[in-house]
């Protein structure tokens, strides 16, 4: 490997690292205002995503520029390639951030519906799985990686319970209607968060044993519409 | 030991060939001074020889001549002398027989004689056939040719004495070398060895070994050199350990400030982390050191300030606030570089935990104003009721009594909060003699049963004692504990749904006295959990002023408890409802009174 190509592939991990650092503090802000009922933090993650967006481009430019003028081979092409993957995983649980604190917003100007929903155990999983995921980055560690994968499947189960819980509530009363669809979708945005941070522990894996195990999981549990 | 054969074989071929010059040249002189001396010799025998045949010549005497050849011959060892005619004939001869001898006439040397180049010469002889050196002069007298006489004497002769200069030469020569050889071997020695030593002894300097003792480098010529190094050596010596004593001075200083410190260099890697600095970032400081900063901490703000701190030369600061928990993490950062001359080579990152602090400000704020706001509203009560009763004589006397019963409700109301506020300090006052006092929880625990029984009663709530059978000693002051029991049971009762069954019991759990309060109330969210000890805290801000709290309650139960050295504790979900309790210390050496946990318990 040239010093140059060497110089670009370190930048390289600093801007993607940079990148899970900012979404990892906007999933964490998002998640926060969701469960406190925080509108500051909410908005803080509303206004960051634009700084996600910028990055991201900029990591995708930084890839391709990398492919053109150095034309890695074996596991720089395979560092890179992942790098574009979990770069655009990282963008999306940006947006889907977003889209929780968005939702968080509406819920807190609304009386709070006293349900056992269990929406501190979920977005505590998906902190830890992403924060996990981006350690395995770091590190290259595959085992980590393969544990960010296990622990998907509570996050579909709480989803379902959250699934019904919120259709029962629904049919009980037309006063909860709105609260438990706002619910019902930061749930659903939790829930594919998770999906893609599966997605960014798969391309670690990728990443350091060169083995792709995308669609080889035994199949998730049925999700509910 | 190259260094010594080099100087050695140097000064040895040195040596060597100047010896073998000379030698050449002393043979040379040698055998030159040989044959000289043979040339004199045998011109000053032979003019003897020839004196002394003068009279046998001149009388032809060749008896006569035959016996001064023999006795001369006799006394002048190996050589051979000849009287010869004038004619050629052989008179005599000191090893010949005369008559077998031809005539000489024609013999090389007999022809020389009278020449002024008249020399000995080797030829072999025809009577001895022996390689001999001849030499013959005239016998004259007064003009007239009277003979020859002549002398010979081996070349072998000659040959062994030429042999015997050489090998004189030639041991010489071997001694000198040999002497030679011992003085370059010295010579290398004394040259090399100092070399040697002090080349040993930087080395073990370089290695961070002990220095062997030098002592053939300190005498000599390369004294000087020796003693500079050593006293080098010192000197770096000291310095690296006063260095290293700073270094270990500072490391202890850094890793134990409360402070979070992280070192990096202009690549921004890690160079040094203290313990705090580990724990605000949740990392290890074998993980963190040579690793680039933003591999340790995701959080872009604080890699964002590092970079600018290095890449303007100018500290920064900032005061980030990371939400979590139940309460939000404050951490304030400052960053300077560390220039060494003109550049930035790194940068230092000083991370101070700013939460508990910038909790206890609010805590504090948030009393003052609380204090105010609980009093300010039954006052603004009381000051309304009494201005409507004053300003208006004709009032009729049961709207009277009823703004004067307010008045009086309004009164009672502050006088609980100021007795609360009063309770609050003295829990919170450290010394306090009357908490020695040995009690019973028991007693403690059904006296404030018996308080909330109006309540009770009142809320239509069931109200359940479970006491164990035998005594729970612990030390306290009684009117607080009882105030703190009674506090804990009016919550439950208070925030419980109406007719909602409440618990009181007290036991012995894990070696503390617990006292517990159960209710099946609304539940408390996980977030407020740690903040209802707080004073003037409250989970549902519109209902409990309602509900007739003060807000100091649990502020107080938390306090008595620390200050008789136990703890309070939480466990509430929300919809379920909350189990208070307070974990007390046994009164100590009071341990075998005590039943065991298992005692059946009774049942009030």
């Amino acid at each position: 490997m040239t010093k140059s190509m060497q110089e670009d592939m370190t930048l390289l991990k600093q801007r993607i690292l940079r990148m899970g650092g900012l979404v990892e503090e906007a999933t964490r802000a998002a998640t926060l205002a969701l469960t406190q009922r925080r509108v500051d933090l909410a908005t803080r993650v509303i206004e960051a995503d634009d700084a996600i967006d910028m990055i991201e481009l900029d990591v995708d430019e930084e890839c391709l520029r990398i492919l053109a003028l150095h034309q890695p081979v074996a596991g720089d092409l395979r560092y890179i390639t992942a790098v574009l993957k979990i770069n655009n995983d990282l963008e999306r649980i940006g947006d889907l951030a977003c889209n929780v604190a968005e939702r968080a917003i509406d819920l807190a100007r609304r009386e709070p519906l006293v349900l056992p929903l269990r929406f501190e155990r979920m977005t505590e999983i998906v902190r830890g799985q992403l924060h996990d995921a981006l350690d395995a980055l770091v590190n290259r560690d595959a085992g980590l990686a393969r544990a960010v994968l296990a622990r998907d499947r509570e996050i579909n189960q709480i989803h379902r319970q959250h699934f019904e819980l919120l259709q029962e509530s629904m049919k009980a009363g037309p006063d909860n209607v709105e609260s438990a669809v706002d619910l019902l979708s930061a749930s659903r945005q939790l829930e594919r968060i998770g999906d893609q941070i599966t997605n960014i522990a798969e391309d670690v894996v990728f990443l350091v044993e060169g083995r792709v195990i995308r669609h080889a999981r035994p199949s998730a549990p049925p999700q509910p519409a | 030991m190259t260094g010594f054969w080099k100087v050695f074989g140097a000064t040895a071929l040195a040596v060597a060939s100047a010896l073998a010059v000379s030698g050449l040249l002393a043979v040379g002189v040698l055998s030159e001074a040989v044959d000289r001396q043979l040339d004199r010799r045998m011109r000053s025998e032979t003019a003897l020889l020839a004196q002394a045949a003068r009279p046998g010549l001149r009388a032809g005497d060749e008896a006569g001549l035959a016996e001064l050849v023999r006795e001369l011959g006799a006394s002048l060892d190996d050589a051979r002398l000849t009287v010869v005619a004038a004619d050629g004939r052989v008179l005599a001869d000191s090893q010949g027989d005369t008559r077998l001898m031809d005539n000489h006439a024609t013999r090389e040397e007999i022809l020389a004689a009278r020449r002024p180049d008249n020399a000995p010469r080797a030829r072999v002889s025809r009577t001895v056939h022996e390689e001999l050196f001849y030499f013959a002069l005239p016998v004259e007298e007064q003009g007239r040719l009277l003979g020859y006489a002549r002398m010979a004497v081996p070349v072998a002769d000659v040959r062994e004495e030429h042999r015997q200069v050489g090998r004189a030469v030639l041991g010489a020569g071997a001694l000198a070398l040999l002497l030679g050889a011992l003085a370059a071997a010295l010579l290398a020695r004394s040259v090399r060895r100092p070399l040697d030593e002090l080349t040993r002894y930087v080395g073990a300097v370089e290695c961070g070994a002990p220095p062997p003792p030098l002592a053939h480098a300190l005498r000599g010529d390369l004294a000087g050199l020796a003693r500079a190094i050593v006293s080098m050596t010192r000197q770096l010596g000291e310095r690296y350990e006063r260095i290293a004593l700073d270094q270990a001075e500072i490391l202890a200083i850094v890793g134990s400030m409360d402070e979070g410190v992280l070192a990096v260099d202009v690549r921004q890697q890690v160079t040094l982390l203290n313990p705090a600095a580990a724990r605000l970032l949740q990392t290890s400081e074998a993980a963190a050191r040579g690793t680039p900063v933003w591999e340790i901490t995701r959080v872009p703000e604080i890699t964002d300030l590092l970079a600018r701190c290095l890449r303007t030369g100018s500290p920064a600061f900032l005061e980030l606030v990371l939400p979590g928990g139940p309460h939000d993490r404050v951490l304030r950062l400052a960053a300077s570089p560390l220039s060494g001359g003109q550049t930035v080579v790194g940068g230092v990152l000083v991370l101070q935990d700013l939460t508990g602090m910038r909790r206890l400000e609010s805590v504090r704020r948030d009393f003052v104003v609380n204090v105010s706001h609980e009093l300010k509203t039954p006052l603004t009560a009381l000051s309304g009721f009494l201005d409507a009763s004053l300003d208006d004589p004709d009032l009729d006397e049961q709207r009277r009594l009823r703004f004067l019963t307010r008045a009086r409700d309004a009164t009672e109301r502050m006088i609980a909060i100021v007795a609360d506020l009063l309770a609050l300090a003295r829990a919170e006052s450290p010394e306090h003699p009357g908490r020695e006092s040995p009690l019973d929880l028991r007693e403690l625990t059904a006296e404030s049963h018996a308080h909330a029984a109006d309540l009770a009663t009142l809320r239509g709530s069931p109200l359940q004692l479970d006491l164990p059978g035998g005594p729970l000693p612990v030390s306290g002051d009684r009117a607080e504990l009882v105030t703190a029991i009674d506090n804990l049971l009016d919550n439950a009762l208070r925030h419980g749904p109406p007719g909602g069954a409440v618990r009181l019991a007290a036991l012995l759990e894990a070696g503390e006295a617990v006292i517990v309060v159960e209710d099946h109330g609304p539940g408390i969210p996980a977030v407020e959990q740690e903040r209802v000890w707080e004073r003037f805290y409250r989970v549902d801000k519109s209902r409990s002023r309602e509900l007739g709290g003060t807000g100091l309650g649990l502020a107080i139960v938390r306090n008595v408890a620390l200050a008789h050295g136990g703890r309070v504790s939480l466990d509430s979900e929300v919809g379920r409802g909350s189990t208070f309790r307070i974990h007390l210390p046994l009164r100590p050496g009071a341990a075998h009174d005590v039943s065991s946990g298992d005692a059946p318990a009774v049942r009030a």
